[in-house]
């Protein structure tokens, strides 16, 4: 079991180090912060004068290994747009406002979705699992950037129940959650409804019964805990996807998070953050999966024996 | 000819047949389906307007059955005073086409990654299979925004960027279904019988794996259908003038509260077109590898 | 399988039940009842504090705290006393003297303003690390800097400058006033995240990407320049514009810029519309035009000749664009700046067929193809759809124009690598801090973002930045609007206003001119 992980830690450390070359020379194939930094009326020699200020003259090559040396030591560099903040404390900063949105998204989604899923399952073809299959027909249909913009609009400006945007309250958080999570929530409608199904017909169910075991600790207890495997697997990709939909919806609800920073830093080319922030998001991809991989390993007897 | 007429009368038998085992909503789903991909390949046909012309007096119109709305636009008028239903003609081509070269590419270099893995096994295992985990942990849509800000919005990228996103799924699951057929008797024999192994894998394990993708595919559609409209959205997918639905919402979002059909309309063509093509690709998924329902993520 | 619903599940249903019903119930808006002026804007830009951290977009919220030299009149337009009382400016224009207000207390108990904190505001503005947008002009321009007493800023020039008062010292500019003793009291880093200034307000607090808190300062009670009615300004960065506009109808917001086509529903919600006007100017600007500069100047393409450029400008009905696509805030333009001087120069009219004729004089009777490049900005979201409006009329002559969608650095990029470019691009023009530099900015090889020039322009430009004579001067200065309008330097389309939604919970507002904001002059409704 160790040795999986530490193989996996080696294999994170080698991805993060690929992820970095291809970003570090896509942002860099065009366009540079130079000529937004300039104002109006610079001259050739302001130009080349700012360049060396920000090293952006060197060779590619060694701006990497700059940039990779100075990383080691957690030195990120500067945002070349945002003052002279450290990139890292930028990133940071905007860090607790995506995963606390994740985090309230993906509970939510977990515990309505489980759930939906057990109801659905037991009660096949009644309006709850007819409703559940709807859910999870739709929830994966919906584009969420649209989503988002209707939700708004009945919710806040229709109905008045909810702020249209905002950071900080409770009450912020549902909406944007709602849009983020319904993707999740539909997928683990599905997972768990359908692998209850199968675990609801197997024979050890059907043994736990004839044992004589109260219903409800047969289906919440026996069935669930089975069934929740498929669920774990999926968790990583579950993050990814609120990750991905972070950067629409927090554009449409104005929440300050990385994946508006992500979106606006690339629109203003201002490199060390762009650096920052998606090796950021991959270490936390990596380390979600890394988790799950452990998760797995206890929960699963199976995988337990084997590693 | 009475033959012809004889295998015609069987193939509606056929077909109605086929058509009374399907519950009601996947036959609304198929409808849809059918829809789509006739509006999609004759849409040039039976476009109303040009979906690139306006004019700026017709700005904005409503929908036929709003106040001030006529038959002449039924689904209104955008910024420029472009026909909407013809634009969401338009657009379905676009989707259609996206769809098909996307698949077709993530597909092929999936599936060959997948069986090469699971053919040869050992170390060629090992090494595409971490790019495939690789692929899977790349925050995608940060490279698309990456990609779609150096060299602009283009049909190119959007191809690439989205093929990106999708050729693991296949090059998994061809791994799998390889690892389980790969000592099968047939192929030992072929094997033995001294088959280079490109053949041995394009004979013999292809078509065993095939029904397989073709699930895959179908399920892959309607993600397809809403990344390439989430990436429009973010201004980094097809470029305008080109009618792509998630541009047209993206160009529509501001106007919610005053024209709100502008964004209402195509949201409206993209849920259902994915509805339909999820229902469908589920019950495929149900006839032919059971296994895949509900792992399509 | 088909149970009847047991026992559990049916508890866990109502569970459910209740909490989405908890999650709908009606809860008090207290986000729609805040007390607080609410402002919300497009983006906080680089979100630095100081006035040389960035680029003059910021001065959205940092006009409340820091306060210039000079202002200018909403009325007349005039450069009326700001912190300076008085200036003078020698007979050929490269001293100028500014006399001090007396008095004038910094918040944080930093003291009294003395000529010490400007010369110092002045030094950091222009040092070679500055962000600030016309640095490195100004850098240029100035000399030295003499404090001969606490009250009296002397500024040398290199060469005259006619305006420095009203240009790049004035309230539309980045010369903000902080206070020396804060930065040698706390060093560089530590002061620059809190802007001390002689603004009423002082910063509250701040939630990185989305809220900036500006409060009233409780150690002046009679400011000398502003008597604010709200205690918090709430500065909210909101990107979307459907998102502001649904704050302004839910009451989440109190000032917000929109776009034209809110406006109607704006004004339907009952809410009001305070326009700037014509602080922009949507532009079609013309790539490798940069004929004093071999490698900026494309002879091939066919918009080098003058009579094809004054074609592009009478095929399209500038007028309808703006009826249409700005729903009547602005007027067709004949420059690509808002300039005074420059209203009196006739506009091109819409006359397709002159375009046609123009077209075939010039060797062009079945059109040519053309790519214009776009992209969105703010104020400007609304350039791409200006590019395919465009883009529809010039279809109309015979120009077959493709659109490009690109963003703002990659085309900011190209057009300032010394290149000559082989497309048009939609653009916005911007008042100028002062004619001249203007001029200088737009219109002559040296700069990088020069669009247009031709020797003759540039000798005309010359001559007008040597003359000292007032009359003269500006005399020259609308020979040059007249002559770009001539050489169609760029195809023009109007000089645009910048609207604002505006709630019920502020009585009266007012927004005159780019460049400053005055979010502390709003009064509030009873």
């Amino acid at each position: 079991m160790l040795k999986i992980i530490a193989t996996r830690v080696i294999e994170a450390f080698i991805a993060l180090l690929l992820m970095s070359i291809v970003i570090f020379l896509l942002s860099r194939l065009t366009g540079d912060p130079i000529a937004l930094l300039l104002g109006d009326g610079a001259t050739d020699a302001d130009k080349i004068a700012m360049a060396q200020e920000l090293g952006l003259d060197r060779p590619l090559p060694v701006q990497y290994l700059n940039f990779l040396g100075n990383a080691l030591t957690g030195d990120f560099g500067q945002s070349v747009t945002a003052g002279k903040q450290p990139a890292l404390d930028l990133v940071l900063s905007r860090l607790p406002a995506s995963l606390s949105l994740a985090g309230v998204a993906l509970i939510f989604t977990l515990i309505i979705g489980i759930v939906f899923g057990v109801l659905a399952s037991v009660t096949r073809n009644s309006p709850i699992d007819v409703a559940a299959r709807l859910i999870a027909l739709v929830g994966q249909s919906v584009p969420s950037f649209w989503l988002g913009i209707v939700l708004m609009y009945i919710f806040a400006v229709q109905l008045r129940l909810l702020p249209t945007s905002g950071y900080g309250r409770p009450e912020h958080y549902i909406l944007p959650a709602a849009t983020l999570g319904l993707f999740t929530l539909a997928a683990i409608t599905r997972l768990v409804r359908s692998s209850m199904l199968e675990a609801l017909g197997s024979e050890y169910i059907k043994l736990a019964r004839v044992k004589g075991l109260s219903e409800s600790i047969v289906i919440w207890k026996h069935a669930l805990a089975n069934s929740l495997i498929p669920v774990i697997t999926f968790m990583g990709t579950f993050f990814a996807v609120m990750i991905t939909g972070a950067v629409i919806v927090e554009t449409v609800f104005s929440w300050p998070g990385i994946g508006r920073l992500a979106y606006e830093s690339i629109l203003s080319r201002d490199f060390p953050v762009v650096q920052t922030v998606v090796l950021v998001i991959t270490s936390l991809f990596i380390i979600a999966n890394l988790l799950v991989d452990i998760l797995y390993i206890v929960v699963d007897p199976r995988m337990r024996s084997r590693g | 000819m009475p033959d012809t007429a004889m295998a015609l009368t069987s193939n509606a038998g056929r077909f109605r047949a086929f058509w009374r085992q399907l519950d009601w909503p996947l036959r609304v789903a198929l409808a849809m389906l059918v829809i789509f991909v006739f509006v999609a390949i004759f849409g040039p046909w039976i476009s109303p307007y040009d979906p690139l012309q306006g004019s700026l007096r017709a700005r904005l119109a409503p929908p036929v059955w709003q106040e001030g709305g006529s038959w002449a636009h039924i689904f209104g008028t955008d910024r420029l005073g472009r026909d909407i239903l013809s634009r969401i003609i338009a657009g379905a081509r676009i989707s259609l086409t996206v769809c098909v070269i996307v698949i077709a590419l993530a597909g092929a270099v999936g599936t060959a990654v997948g069986t090469a893995a699971g053919y040869f096994g050992g170390w060629t295992d090992r090494i595409l299979m971490r790019l495939v985990d690789l692929a899977l942990s790349f925050p995608v849509i940060l490279l698309a925004l990456l990609l779609g800000a150096i060299s602009g919005p283009s049909f190119t990228n959007i191809i690439i960027v989205i093929s990106l996103v999708l050729w693991s799924q296949y090059a998994r699951m061809a791994r799998g279904e390889t690892l389980k057929i790969r000592n099968e008797d047939y192929v030992d024999l072929a094997r033995t019988s001294g088959l280079s192994d490109f053949r041995i894998i394009w004979r013999h394990i292809l078509p065993n794996i095939a029904p397989s993708l073709i699930v895959i595919a179908t399920l892959q559609v309607g993600i397809v259908i809403v990344l390439e409209a989430s990436l429009s959205f973010l201004g980094v997918g097809v470029p305008p003038p080109a009618p792509s639905w998630g541009s047209m919402v993206a160009d529509g979002r501001s106007y919610i509260t005053s024209a709100w059909w502008l964004c209402m309309v195509p949201g409206l063509a993209i849920l259902f077109t994915v509805m339909a093509v999820n229902l469908v690709g589920d019950a495929l998924a149900d006839r032919i590898n059971p296994a895949l329902r509900g792992r399509n993520i | 399988m088909n149970k009847p619903i047991t026992g559990p599940v049916r508890r866990a249903a109502f569970a459910l039940l209740c909490g989405v019903a908890l999650t709908l119930a009606p809860v008090m808006p207290a986000w729609a009842q805040s007390d607080d002026l609410i402002v919300a804007l497009s983006t906080f830009s680089e979100e630095t504090m100081t006035p040389w951290g960035g680029s003059g977009q910021r001065k959205t919220y940092l006009d409340v705290v820091y306060e210039y030299l000079t202002y200018m009149d909403p009325e007349t337009l005039e450069t009326v006393p700001g912190l300076a009382e008085s200036w003078e400016m020698s007979p050929d224009g490269t001293t100028w003297t500014f006399n001090l207000r007396r008095g004038v207390q910094f918040s944080g108990g930093y003291g009294e303003m003395t000529s010490e904190d400007v010369a110092y505001s002045i030094a950091r503005l222009i040092r070679e690390d500055s962000r600030a947008g016309p640095a490195s002009p100004m850098r240029r321009a100035i000399a030295s800097v003499e404090t001969p007493d606490a009250y009296t800023v002397v500024v040398n020039l290199n060469f005259p400058d006619f305006e420095l008062a009203q240009g790049y010292f004035g309230a539309g500019q980045q010369l903000g006033v902080v206070s020396k003793k804060h930065f040698d009291t706390l060093g560089e880093a530590d002061a620059e995240p809190t802007p001390i200034g002689t603004g009423a307000y002082e910063l509250g607090s701040i939630t990185p990407g989305s809220e900036i808190v500006m409060t009233l300062r409780d150690d002046v009670a009679d400011h000398w320049r502003v008597s604010p009615e709200f205690e918090n300004i709430v500065f909210k960065v909101v990107p979307e514009e459907s998102t502001r506009v649904a704050m302004l109808r839910t009451g989440e917001a109190d000032i917000a810029p929109i776009g034209f086509d809110s406006i109607p529903t704006v004004r339907d919600a009952g809410l009001d519309i305070v326009s700037a006007q014509a602080t922009w100017s949507p532009v079609v600007r013309f790539g490798g035009l940069i004929q004093t500069a071999e490698n900026r100047y494309n002879p091939d393409n066919p918009w080098a000749i003058r009579e094809v450029r004054q074609a592009l400008n009478y095929a399209v009905d500038k007028q309808t664009i703006i009826d249409e696509l700005f729903q009547g805030e602005g007027t067709v333009a004949s420059a690509d700046t808002p300039v005074p001087a420059w209203l009196d120069v006739e506009p091109y009219p819409y006359d397709p067929d002159r375009a046609r004729e123009l077209l075939a004089e010039t060797g062009y009777p079945d059109g040519f193809d053309i790519t214009i490049r776009t992209f969105t900005t703010a104020p400007g979201a609304e350039l791409p759809l200006m590019a395919e409006a465009v883009a529809l009329y010039w279809q109309d002559i015979g120009v077959n124009a493709s659109i490009e969608p690109v963003d703002w650095p990659s085309l900011r990029t190209e057009w300032t690598e010394g290149r000559a470019n082989n497309y048009v691009w939609t653009h916005r023009g911007f008042p100028f801090a002062s004619a001249a530099n203007g001029l200088e900015a737009g219109f002559m090889a040296a700069s990088l973002f020069a669009s247009f020039t031709s020797p003759e322009l540039e000798a005309m430009i010359q001559s007008f930045s040597d003359e000292g004579d007032l009359d003269a001067r500006s005399q020259k200065f609308t020979e040059i609007g007249q002559y770009l309008r001539d050489e169609a330097a760029a195809v023009f389309i109007a000089l645009a206003n910048e609207p604002y939604g505006v709630s019920t919970k502020v009585d009266q507002w007012k927004i005159t001119t780019a460049y400053v904001w005055n979010f502390d002059q709003v009064s509030r409704a009873d």
